[in-house]
Formats: C-alpha cells, sequence, structure tokens
C-alpha cells in the first residue's frame, strides 16, 4: 500500500545519495596540472567532458578533423590528479580501460613517459598531439589548452 | 609439470614485458597460467578440475598497424586450454580494419569482437578485470567460442550528450562462427542427448546475426549498457542410441536447432575512486527443435526463457593489492524459479536449473605487466554445467589461481 510518508523518507535517502554521489565527483580543487598541446591544434579551450572522450578513447578527431594524438605522464602525482579531476579514475582503472581497447583492437596504447619534458618534446613535436603536465612547466614550444 | 613450467616463466618474463613496435606495427599480448580445483564430482569449467589441474591457460598476441590516421588494421591470435576443449589450439580471435570517419561514425568489418554487456569484447584478458571468472550468466565460459566474435560489419560511434555524459553506440551484422570442437558445440550436443542417446554435433549452421549495444558514460563515474544480440542456428548429430531393455544399438542422426534466439543485456558500472560497483541482468528467449532419424527418440520443440543476475563489488585498497566478490543467481527457467519444471518432467532435480554463487577474489599486482589472482566460489545448484557433464553435487566449490603477464 502507498505511504506518502515512507516514499518522502525513501526520497530523501536517494536524493541524500545523489547528493553525495555528485560531491564526489565535483570535489576538484584547484588543478595542479595543465594541458598542453601542439601549436597545430585549433582548440585553445576543451570541457572536462571533451578531455574525458580524448582520453577514454571515443573523441579520436580535433575541429578541424585532424586525428588526436594523446599522451600520458606517468610522473605518479600529476596523473592521479589529472585521472581523478578529469576522468574520474583512478590510474589502475585508466591502464584497465587501455588494456581492454588494446586487447580488443579499437585503439594503440597511448605513448606514456616518465619524465613531463620528454612529454613536452612529444608534444610539440608530434602535430594534434594533446598531454599534460604539472602546472607551470608547459614552455614556449606547446600551446596551453584551458579546461571550461 | 610442462603447465607449471609454463606458469614459472611467466612469472620470470614479468617485469621486462613491455609493447613492441615494428616498423609501425603495433604488438601487444598476454600470457595467463591457471590452476583450478572444484569439487571431485563437479567438473566446471575444465573438464578435469575435479582431480585439480593446470589444463587452464589463455594466451594472444596481436598485432595493428595505422594505415593512416583515419584507418587501422589488426589481428590477434589467441590459444586456450579447458582440457577437453580449447587444447592451445591457435584461433583467429579477432582481426578487422577499421574506418573511423568522425567522433560518431566508424565502419568496421572482419572478425569483430561482439559488445555483449559491460565486459564481454574484453573477457579474454584476464588483467583486465578483477575478477579470474566473469559472472557465468552474462560470461558463460561454454559460450565463449561462440559470442566471442562476429565476422561482418558493424556501424560505431560516440556521440556527446553535453552535460549527461556521451552515448556509445555499436551495430553489427554478420555471423557468428561456432567451432565444431568447442565448448558451445558440445553444449548444444548435450541439449539434444538422452540418457540412452548420447550425440555429437557434426555440423553447424550460424543465420545472420544482429548486435546492438548502447553505452551511455556520465561524467559522475557511472557506466550503463543495453546490449542485444539476435540469431539462429542448426546443425547435425549422430551418435548410438542403446535400448535401456535389450540393449540393442542403432545409429541416431538428428536434425537440431536453435531459433529465434534473443539476447538482452542491461547493464550499470559505478566507480568512485577505488571503488567499483557492478550490476547486469540478461535473459534469453529462444526455441530448442530435435528431430531424430530414429523411432526410438521422441521429436520435441522446447521454448526456452532464462534468466540471470549479479551484482559486484571491487575496491583497491593499494597499488597492487585489489579485492573483489560478487553473488550471481540463474535459472534455466525464469518462468519456474524453483525448478518445477524439471521436475515434473522427470528429467533432473530443481537444483539442476538454477546456479547462485558467491565469489571473493584477491588480485595483486606485484610489478608492473603481472597479475596474480586467487579466486573462491560456493556454489549452490548446476545449471552452468549441468546440460554438459554428469554433476552430481548441488552444492559444491571452485578454487582457481592465475598469473598473467600482460604487454
Amino acid at each position: 500500500m502507498f505511504h506518502p510518508k515512507r516514499f518522502c523518507i525513501t526520497g530523501t535517502k536517494i536524493l541524500l545519495l545523489l547528493c553525495l554521489i555528485a560531491w564526489g565527483h565535483s570535489s576538484a580543487h584547484a588543478a595542479s596540472f595543465i594541458v598542453i598541446a601542439n601549436k597545430s591544434v585549433v582548440e585553445s579551450t576543451l570541457t572536462r567532458a571533451e578531455l574525458q572522450g580524448i582520453y577514454l578513447g571515443e573523441k579520436v578527431k580535433w575541429g578541424n578533423r585532424k586525428h588526436i594524438k594523446i599522451a600520458v605522464l606517468e610522473e605518479e602525482r600529476t596523473l592521479k590528479e589529472f585521472l581523478q579531476v578529469i576522468l574520474g579514475k583512478t590510474p589502475s582503472q585508466f591502464d584497465q580501460h587501455w588494456v581492454r581497447m588494446v586487447t580488443t583492437g579499437k585503439a594503440s596504447m597511448p605513448p606514456a613517459f616518465t619524465d613531463a619534458q620528454q612529454l613536452i618534446d612529444f608534444v610539440a613535436k608530434t602535430p594534434n598531439a594533446i598531454g599534460f603536465v604539472p602546472s607551470g612547466q608547459a614552455g614556449d614550444a606547446v600551446k596551453t589548452i584551458a579546461i571550461k | 609439470m610442462k603447465k607449471a613450467l609454463t606458469a614459472m616463466m611467466l612469472l620470470t618474463f614479468a617485469g621486462s614485458a613491455h609493447a613492441v613496435d615494428l616498423a609501425g606495427v603495433e604488438i601487444h599480448g598476454f600470457a595467463s597460467q591457471g590452476y583450478i580445483k572444484t569439487s571431485p564430482d563437479n567438473n566446471f569449467p575444465v573438464s578435469n578440475s575435479g582431480e585439480g589441474s593446470f589444463n587452464f591457460n589463455d594466451f594472444a598476441v596481436n598485432f595493428s598497424k595505422e594505415v593512416n590516421p583515419d584507418l587501422r588494421v589488426g589481428l590477434q591470435l589467441l590459444a586456450m586450454d579447458r582440457g577437453s576443449y580449447g587444447k592451445d589450439k591457435i584461433t583467429l580471435d579477432w582481426a578487422f580494419g577499421d574506418y573511423r570517419i568522425t567522433d560518431w561514425l566508424g565502419f568496421r568489418a572482419g572478425k569483430i569482437k561482439i559488445p555483449l554487456g559491460l565486459y564481454n569484447e574484453s573477457r579474454d584478458n584476464d588483467a583486465a578485470r578483477t575478477f579470474i571468472f566473469l559472472p557465468q550468466n552474462e560470461y558463460y565460459d561454454y559460450e565463449r567460442d561462440s559470442v566471442n566474435a562476429i565476422t561482418g560489419a558493424s556501424v560505431y560511434g560516440s556521440i556527446p550528450a553535453g552535460s549527461a555524459g556521451t552515448v556509445n553506440y555499436q551495430f553489427q551484422v554478420g555471423t557468428t562462427p561456432i567451432p565444431l570442437d568447442g565448448a558451445s558445440a558440445r553444449n548444444y550436443s548435450a541439449y539434444i542427448s538422452t540418457v540412452d542417446a548420447p550425440l555429437t554435433t557434426t555440423d553447424v549452421n550460424s543465420s545472420t546475426a544482429f548486435v546492438h549495444h548502447l553505452e551511455w558514460r556520465t561524467p559522475v563515474g557511472v557506466r550503463a549498457t543495453f546490449s542485444g544480440l539476435h540469431t539462429s542456428f542448426d546443425g547435425t548429430a549422430t551418435g548410438i542410441y542403446t535400448d535401456p531393455v535389450t540393449s540393442a544399438t542403432t545409429p541416431v542422426t538428428a536434425k537440431w536447432k536453435f531459433d529465434s534466439w534473443h539476447r538482452y543485456i542491461l547493464g550499470v558500472e559505478y566507480l568512485w575512486n577505488d571503488l567499483t560497483l557492478a550490476t547486469e541482468y540478461q535473459r534469453d528467449d529462444y526455441t530448442v527443435s530435435a528431430d531424430y532419424q530414429n523411432p526410438a527418440l521422441e521429436n520435441f520443440t522446447s521454448r526456452q526463457a532464462s534468466d540471470g543476475w549479479y551484482v559486484s563489488a571491487a575496491y583497491r585498497f593499494t597499488d597492487w593489492f585489489e579485492l573483489g566478490g560478487y553473488y550471481t543467481e540463474i535459472y534455466a527457467d525464469r518462468h519456474h524459479r524453483d525448478g518445477s519444471t524439471f521436475e515434473d518432467l522427470g528429467v533432473g532435480a530443481p537444483w539442476q536449473t538454477w546456479q547462485k554463487e558467491k565469489v571473493l577474489t584477491l588480485r595483486f599486482d606485484p610489478v608492473r605487466n603481472l597479475v596474480l589472482k586467487l579466486e573462491g566460489h560456493l556454489i549452490d545448484g548446476t545449471w552452468n554445467m549441468s546440460e554438459y557433464t554428469d554433476a552430481s553435487k548441488r552444492n559444491w566449490y571452485l578454487l582457481a589461481t592465475k598469473a598473467t603477464v600482460f604487454f
């Protein structure tokens, strides 16, 4: 039998749970990383959803239809923060996602770099490349992408 | 002994495993060796697991090349052993060309992995998941060879949905190859066999199959999928009928058919920091029929309606340790979950029509590219194995361990 009071209590619990979930995923603080791209890339800003798509291998084309080349920095602190803030994933979840992509033939494994300068050099010389590095390390060889 | 040596070699190889790139051809792969032990009378899914078995491995290597930024080609060779099937025979797991026009439109042609549920496409690679055995209703080991890949074409893409996230879609059309020496064909043989007439499938023909898969990935860590597979297949089986009274034997040939097979799977996965929660529900509807060329056996046509579901949770405590578990229920007849259909027909005990499992898994990643797992199952019922072997215990266990190197 329908009880309005019980319905309201249940509804409140569900709402609280949804708020908790939303809070857990929106608690991004000031990021200590920046997103960089090759100077051939037309875009200057990307939304978080677009960055998610790029780093999950779903969005593969820039606005000018050029193929996106992604690069991953393996430096632990920056990688963890980038993945958590942008993708909502841990490094192991991210690794497993790409193992699945490669095992099923959907994509190539993105190149990974242990050193930020190596990644910057790769992005600078690779047309349509994108990567992320600690804030303040981008230099002039690449362009910075703002996150909307 | 040979299998144990393989396992030791895997451990030695780990830590130095990296992807290989030869003249633009990217090479990846994995090697996975396990040991499995089940209750002595319940051999599943390895044919000799009751006595403990090392006939439990998977090896694969794949090659891919970017022909141009929009066009990729690749293939994967796979070998596995499960005792009486697999036997480390090298098979073509997938091989296709992939032409991506835009984010929302791409085409693939060849032998393509079938996207059923959350994990079917990637089920070959042990390193890509927490559990050794994925829940058996949605990822039935005896069906792996027949729902692994479709030979045909697909259209796919990703459609941004603004603040709601992204919708990924795939539609496939083709045929699903069913190898005669695989577990699926043997399982189908068991469907039409009787106690007095065990039959072996000698020919299988698959009709055109259709697959659809929608995946909604939200910005808050939720991934929801809805998939469907629609197909029919038929074949021939032969064997010997032994009269239970006179013991006289006569040959049997049977024409059998699995018609209008419709499978639907709903899945939801949620990631929150180091926690992964998942649940899926699957239902199958199909008609099985058999036409025996022997007057001693009665032809039949039977409408089947099975279903099953699971809930799973996994938590990664450290970079090298993850704990996971799931609970699953599977029913051969979703309209009679108490098993009364079997009982009424006198073909088996009620518990042979369901399978309820509690599973706990420890996953270790001690060094990069190496995964070690230990898994235990407590199982009530034998539906997944009763069509295939003569299971005799209602309550049974399965213990498995596996070492996987991937690059």
